[in-house]
């Protein structure tokens, strides 16, 4: 029997001729790793000519960093026989090429090779969407509609098949020209319109058999694709009809008139059955297929076996008023019921035909629970998005996400991933990622890092014959790692995995997409309002803060000035002294912070005993805060410092412990590899998970009425020192900074800013 | 009238404590954070919400509206040093305090929780 992908031998002789045609780059590779063949795309692509190509290999277009993958991938690809990512390139000058690589194995003279294909991502805006998606459907009739369903493209193919010229055609509602029954389809047209309104970036192709007329009046048999696509704010429906009358007068030709209609009938993929006085008279093969029952187990039987019990009732009812010749819908959606129980969404169409003499109900369903999905999706989805406009802290948004994937994808977990002062942590995790990330894999890690410095997201699907995977490591799940922006930056990464052998369609992934764009443009928000301190321009943000600061604390003065107005009250004027120290305080710590900004430093690191400068510190303390309890203990070590900056430095984290609450400070000394630890801790409330990240952040306050530079300082002066600073739980309760800072030799030079 | 007052500044929070107790209300609970806020507002009740338009992990248009998600009744006043800000839901005390203004506010709002009871 035919199989329909017999290529005729006019098309083989040409195939050079057609490759070079194409605008995908193509190689042909043997798994020895030798070219075999390139098309003129993949020169015009990355810019070598095929010479290069061949003598050099594949390798070339690949970026340093990973050429370490490509084994992997050809190990991939001999195992499953096909794989399928997208991935950066470099092009012959060295800039950047976003791809979408399809690889298949291929059998040439009885050698195994692998045939590459590689699409150019750069353009893939909808402008180029749409000549993709007219490219590939030239010599079909092809034309796309705004909204309304008035024509704004009608190709060459269209004019030829419907008899309109585009001028004839253009600005026409299209269903005025090709359909039969316009009025009706209107109706049709709309909800189906109204259904994708709210849908960003969707494109859900739709096939189906119906009649067409052209513009003489005549009317043949069509099989249309129809889509709908989303560009700049405006749904654009684009249609493209294949004239089908032909191919099914070829088969009839064939064979006697009955087994010709059950061959047509049996190769459609829509389900079609026909109905007699209630009973199932007859079913094609994909009608069995739908239903998951035999055609014997059918034939014979009230059709209201499939129909799920929901909608009995009013199947039913329609049913018989179609019988009787009233007006019910041509097409709608009725949920369907299975052999196995499960319920289908289907859209159903039906008519009336004579059948053997009497009156029958045709009827042609297909499968639309995948859009059904969307829809119910589509409805979980605002409410996702407003918990999330309205959430106070990333992580309520990230819960959200969660829990809006968990429920509609299935998503079994999600790990969010942060990026802060160059370090990955893990911040939130949803659900089980047991044996996923309890330690990052390698590939897993790699993705994560690209994700992160090319701010693309990143598939990877489950390898489906896992033990036969020879690439040492190989993951446990379907894995969708995507970049969480905010503004143009990469913030982090999400991780969602979906456990076993189950994949994410093209469709899951955009609306995963989808929702993490959202996503980026709520975190903006809360970013906004909070990280006035990533803020590149120190001068703006100095006046800012300065002003928002300055104005409370006096609005604070002002207020105490208007009740002492009313009443003496000595507290009152106590308050008032208070938030002026507070005020003083600020400038002080401003023009410090400026200084280590700015300034160069000009006084030498000098060699200092540790425990004498923490007893200096301890004596400034003790002058502002005479009840002040500090212990010391530790080893006599030396350092190489600036000794104000480094007794600044502790002067700001033992006096930050008391005005945060503790009651008593203990301050450690330790000498451990060339290095000195300082350990200040303390017995207070301790730090919330929540703003942990941002405590080294300038002007990051909590429950305070300092400056908010008090921790930046000491990160600076650290720095200055070569050091490390962190910050630690105290057992049990309170918080323990830590500093780590190199003894140092007394032959170092004087240290500047600019070394 | 109970009152709850948010504000990341203890010497604000002081200083409305000194205030409001002179208009005659009380004031059953105080948070620094959105997120204390959000949590004693769980356990806590009270007619009217003071804050701070900015705080340390989110701001206060954002407490104001989770909370009367939960509890509708709960009237509003958000404080702000911020020029920029603007909102229509909530009556806004711009710093420094108007006082008068702030009594007055508060005196409608009690009115108004009054008729209600």
């Amino acid at each position: 029997m035919s199989t329909g992908h017999e290529i005729p031998d006019i098309i083989l002789k040409n195939a050079g001729k057609i490759l070079d045609n194409i605008r995908d780059a193509v190689f042909v590779e043997s798994f020895d790793g030798v070219i075999i063949y390139v098309n003129k795309a993949a020169t015009d692509i990355y810019g070598y000519s095929r010479e290069e190509f061949i003598e050099r290999g594949i390798d070339i277009i690949v970026p340093d960093e990973e050429k370490n993958k490509i084994p992997y991938i050809f190990s991939k690809l001999r195992d499953r026989g096909m794989v399928d990512f997208e991935a950066v390139n470099v092009h012959k000058d060295g800039s950047l090429i976003p791809v979408e690589i399809l690889g298949e194995t291929a059998n040439i003279d009885g050698m195994d090779v692998a045939v590459i294909t590689l699409r150019d991502l750069r353009h893939r805006k909808t402008q180029d969407n749409l000549l993709k998606v007219l490219g590939t459907y030239g010599w079909d009739a092809t034309l796309i509609s705004d909204s309304d369903g008035r024509v704004i493209f009608w190709n060459s193919a269209a004019e030829k098949l419907f008899g309109y010229t585009r001028e004839e055609a253009m600005n026409r509602k299209f269903y005025e020209l090709i359909i039969p029954e316009p009025r009706k389809f209107e109706n049709y047209f709309k909800e189906f319109q109204d259904r994708y309104m709210d849908f960003e970036q969707m494109y859900i192709p739709n096939n189906v058999i119906r009649p067409f007329t052209r513009k003489d009046g005549s009317i043949f048999m069509g099989e249309a694709t129809h889509s709908v696509i989303k560009a700049n704010g405006k749904i654009y429906g684009i249609g493209i009809v294949r004239d089908i009358s032909k191919k099914i007068q070829n088969e009839i030709d064939l064979k006697t008139e009955k087994e010709k209609y059950e061959q047509i009938l049996n190769n459609m993929l829509n389900a079609v059955f026909i109905i007699q006085d209630e009973k199932v008279v007859y079913v094609n093969n994909a009608f069995c297929t739908l239903s998951g029952y035999s055609v014997n187990e059918l034939i014979g039987e009230s059709f209201l076996m499939i129909v799920h019990p929901d909608e009995r009732e009013k199947i039913l009812e329609n049913y018989e008023k179609r019988m009787r010749g009233m007006n019910v819908p041509e097409e709608y959606v009725m949920k369907l019921i299975r052999k196995s129980g499960e319920a289908r969404w289907v859209l159903l169409r039906a008519s009336i035909i004579d059948f053997q003499g009497k009156k029958a109900d045709l009827a042609s369903m297909m499968d639309v629970t995948k859009m059904k999905n969307i829809e119910t999706n589509l409805v979980n989805l605002e409410k996702t998005l407003k918990k999330m406009e309205i959430a106070v802290c990333r992580e309520e948004m990230y819960r959200a996400v969660w829990e809006m994937l968990h429920t509609s994808l299935f998503i079994d977990f999600i790990t969010i991933v942060e990026l802060h002062h160059g370090r990955i942590t893990t911040v939130d995790s949803f659900g089980d990622a047991s044996g996923i990330l309890s330690h990052y894999g390698k590939l897993e890690y790699a993705c994560i890092a690209d994700a992160l410095k090319y701010n693309r997201s990143i598939y990877i699907p489950h390898p489906r014959k896992e033990k036969r995977c020879t690439f040492e490591y190989a993951p446990e799940s379907t894995i969708y790692i995507l970049p969480i922006k905010v503004e143009n930056s990469s913030y982090g990464v999400m991780i969602i995995g979906k456990h076993g052998f189950y994949s994410l369609s093209r469709e899951d992934r955009s609306f995963i997409d989808l929702l993490n764009s959202h996503l980026s443009l709520s975190l903006k928000n809360l970013e906004s309002v909070r990280r006035l301190s990533s803020s590149k321009n120190f001068q703006e943000l100095l006046v800012r803060i300065l002003a928002h600061d300055l104005k409370t604390h006096m609005a604070v003065i002002r207020g105490y000035a208007d009740l002492l107005d009313e009443t003496p009250n000595k507290e009152y004027l106590f308050e008032i002294k208070n938030v002026v120290d507070n005020v003083l305080e600020i400038i002080d710590k401003m023009k410090l912070f400026s200084k280590l900004d700015v300034e160069r430093i000009n006084t030498a690191k000098n060699m200092e005993n540790v425990l004498d400068l923490i007893e200096d510190t301890i004596l400034l303390v003790k002058n502002k805060n005479p009840a002040a309890k500090i212990r010391v203990s530790g080893e006599n070590a030396t350092v190489l410092c600036y000794p104000t900056l480094f007794k600044e430095m502790l002067y700001n984290l033992i006096n930050n412990a008391f005005t945060h609450g503790a009651k008593e400070v203990s301050v450690s000394i330790k000498e451990k590899e060339k290095k000195v630890i300082i350990r200040v801790a303390d017995n207070g409330p301790g730090i919330p998970p929540e703003i942990r990240e941002k405590i080294f952040d300038p002007f990051f306050k909590y429950k305070s009425d300092g400056s908010g530079l008090g921790l930046a300082i000491v990160m600076r002066i650290v720095e200055m020192h070569n050091g490390k600073l962190w910050f630690d739980e105290n057992e049990p309760k309170g918080s323990v900074f830590v500093i780590e800072i190199p003894k140092g030799e007394q032959w170092e030079k004087p240290f500047t800013l600019e070394n | 009238m109970r009152i709850m007052v948010v504000d990341d500044s203890p010497s604000v929070l002081r200083f409305l404590r000194a205030f409001l107790s002179r208009t005659g209300h009380d004031i059953v609970a105080e948070a620094g954070s959105a997120k204390s806020a959000l949590e004693i507002s769980k356990t806590t009740t009270f007619d009217l919400l003071v804050t701070d338009y900015i705080l340390p992990d989110g701001n206060g248009y954002q407490v104001a509206t989770n909370i009367k998600r939960n509890n509708s009744k709960i009237h509003i006043i958000i404080m702000t040093g911020e020029d920029s800000f603007k909102c229509e839901e909530f009556p806004v005390i711009r710093k420094p305090f108007d006082l008068e203004k702030m009594k007055g506010i508060i005196e409608l709002i009690n009115s108004d929780n009054q008729s209600k009871i």
